[in-house]
């Protein structure tokens, strides 16, 4: 099955690193919508200016951390990208906790 | 599973995750690889992001597309609103007014350029022809301002009917006794409109504006046709700017522009929808 997927999907010149990316997004999708069936979210208001449930929050995380990528490798280049990783994690934690 | 609307997503998602997101995770994976016709892909992380984020093609496309988008908003909604207000209610020219309005609808983008191109073509078209009456040199193979014009007018000719339909309908829908409440209460026209019409049209408003805004920045036949993006770059917006790098087989750059042009509109549409949500929420509570 995985030799099959991969010469049938060669193609679409999958890297180990998109994998990784695409497969986090999906499981990380895949655990907050098990959460929500577990644990149904309440809307709430944190210091964002709209009221936001989980799955708001994980969709502006999730934004947030590409427009920090996309900022900073068009002022700094890819030099030091351990720099906007913690910028968006840390902002990621923050307002997934108090957004 | 207690909720078995799960099971009746399954062929949406389905059918999504061919037409979306095989298409999508492409693009994205050519966006992390120099590709050129012929040439075996090199991986080469983020220096296709870079080199599209720093190029001033790129961003002088992008400026473009967002100063269109804005004002072909600006533009089309209020003027969609005022359509919608004054068109009649009921009787025989309610049917009539359809039909005129859905006709700029009917016609393809491809067609609405061909017009366009054939209206404004200098020496024999009716506009320039029109404007050399009052001494005005029109010409959109010439002049930057009168091309970017052209398309602008076009759009709002083209997709204003949508907006005054969807808010038309949504006039159809406020029962007349909100009016008569107001006008008990001594209400003005203006503020009936400002407080009773608009807020209820805001669910309409905010399809219309998200269908609006997604839709201009979207815009590619029109400028192709009239003038290929000229003249120099004043009307090639983003989506030409992207086809062009993928027509030259530059594959890597055009899937990261591609990507950041998905990611704005993304971020736009997010930014518009909550906006128009939760504005003036407070006023009917």
């Amino acid at each position: 099955m995985v030799d099959w997927l991969a010469v049938n999907t060669s193609w679409m010149y999958w890297t180990w690193q998109s994998g990784l990316a695409i497969g986090g997004l999906f499981a990380a999708i895949a655990f907050m919508g098990i959460w929500d069936g577990i644990s149904p979210s309440v809307p709430g208001k944190g210091f964002l200016p709209i009221r936001t449930t989980r799955g708001d929050r994980f969709f502006i995380g999730i934004i947030s951390l590409i427009a920090v990528f996309l900022i900073w490798l068009g002022i700094a280049g890819d030099t030091a990208l351990w720099i906007p990783l913690a910028i968006s994690l840390g902002w990621f934690a923050a307002e997934g906790r108090w957004g | 599973m207690k909720n078995r609307g799960w099971l009746f997503q399954i062929p949406a998602l389905a059918i999504l995750s061919i037409s979306a997101f095989i298409p999508l995770m492409t693009v994205i994976n050519y966006s992390l690889h120099y590709i050129f016709a012929g040439s075996a892909p090199t991986f080469v992380g983020f220096d296709n992001y870079i080199e599209v984020l720093r190029d001033p093609a790129f961003q002088g496309a992008l400026i473009r597309q967002l100063f269109f988008s804005m004002g072909i908003l600006a533009v089309e909604v209020p003027l969609g609103i005022c359509i919608a207000l004054s068109m009649p209610r009921r009787g025989p020219a309610v049917a009539l007014c359809l039909v005129l309005l859905g006709i700029p609808l009917l016609i393809p983008f491809n067609v609405v350029g061909i017009i366009a191109r054939v209206l404004t073509q200098s020496s024999v078209g009716l506009i320039p022809e029109f404007l050399a009456l009052v001494n005005y040199d029109f010409n959109v193979s010439k002049y930057p301002v009168d091309a970017f014009a052209t398309i602008f007018l076009l759009d709002v000719w083209h997709w204003t009917p949508l907006v005054a339909l969807l808010c038309y309908a949504g006039l159809q829908a406020i029962p007349d006794a909100f009016y008569q409440a107001a006008r008990i209460d001594g209400a003005s026209s203006w503020k009936m409109f400002r407080y009773v019409t608009l807020p209820k049209l805001r669910s309409v408003l905010i399809i219309g504006v998200l269908l609006r805004f997604m839709d201009s920045f979207k815009i590619y036949a029109e400028p192709l046709l009239l003038t290929g993006g000229g003249p120099g770059d004043a009307t090639t917006f983003l989506s030409l700017h992207v086809a062009r790098k993928a027509e030259s087989y530059q594959l890597g750059y055009a899937g990261a522009s591609s990507f950041i042009y998905l990611f704005i509109v993304i971020v736009f549409s997010y930014v518009f929808f909550q906006l128009m949500t939760h504005i003036g929420k407070g006023e009917n509570q």
